[in-house]
């Protein structure tokens, strides 16, 4: 699943550990999320969504497939 | 309590324990002189673990059991691959000993304990499912369990 995770984390300057931290996931989750090897759990989503002040539509897009 | 608060000790601790209940079968069975190793097998591993947990990787975090969503559900499919292999391996146990004509009640009983827990996880695991459905779909589904 495509999304917008990594563009707002360097958008805001953050690094993936600070991000991870403020999440409450590890850093390795952050990556595969970025990469869109791992697809959050709908909680984990909105949690996304609230930290970077947007919402779940705007941060994913279940449209579009990242080729791996 | 100990456990909550610490919770990389939990796998080292159920390791040591399960080591030091097999060292105490293998003193009743062999004596003590077969068991000391047994037991520094369990210590070794148990020390192992305990430093494995403290790692930053994925298997550190696993151990560790302070794994987050991802973590946990490489750890559930892991879990789930071991039950599948120790299930066949049973299996194939289980031929080979009824080919040669020996006891083969382990092999029976440890297929039936595994099964016995994949039904009452699916017994478990229904009940805190989905619920009814929303409609007339539902309100069929609701009479239908007042009926029966």
């Amino acid at each position: 699943m495509r999304n917008r995770v990594r563009e707002q984390r360097t958008t805001r300057g953050m690094s993936q550990r600070e991000v991870a931290a403020a999440l409450g996931v590890s850093r390795q989750t952050v990556i595969a999320i970025e990469n869109g090897r791992y697809s959050p759990s709908l909680p984990l989503a909105f949690r996304i969504a609230q930290f970077f002040g947007s919402t779940v539509d705007e941060m994913f897009d279940a449209s579009e497939e990242v080729r791996t | 309590m100990i456990m909550t608060r610490y919770p990389r000790l939990l796998a080292p601790a159920v390791m040591a324990i399960g080591g030091t209940v097999i060292a105490a079968a293998v003193v009743i069975g062999q004596g003590w002189a077969a068991a000391a190793p047994v037991e520094a097998v369990t210590v070794a591993a148990a020390i192992g673990y305990y430093v494995l947990g403290g790692r930053g990787s994925v298997l550190g975090a696993i151990v560790g059991h302070r794994a987050d969503e991802r973590q946990e559900s490489i750890r559930v499919r892991a879990r789930a691959l071991a039950a599948q292999v120790a299930g066949l391996a049973a299996v194939a146990g289980y031929v080979i000993e009824l080919a040669r004509g020996s006891a083969v009640w382990p092999f029976e009983l440890f297929v039936a304990v595994l099964a016995g827990s994949f039904l009452a996880g699916l017994v478990i695991y229904r009940a805190g499912g989905a619920g009814p459905a929303d409609g007339p779909e539902g309100e069929h589904e609701e009479r239908s369990h007042l009926v029966s």
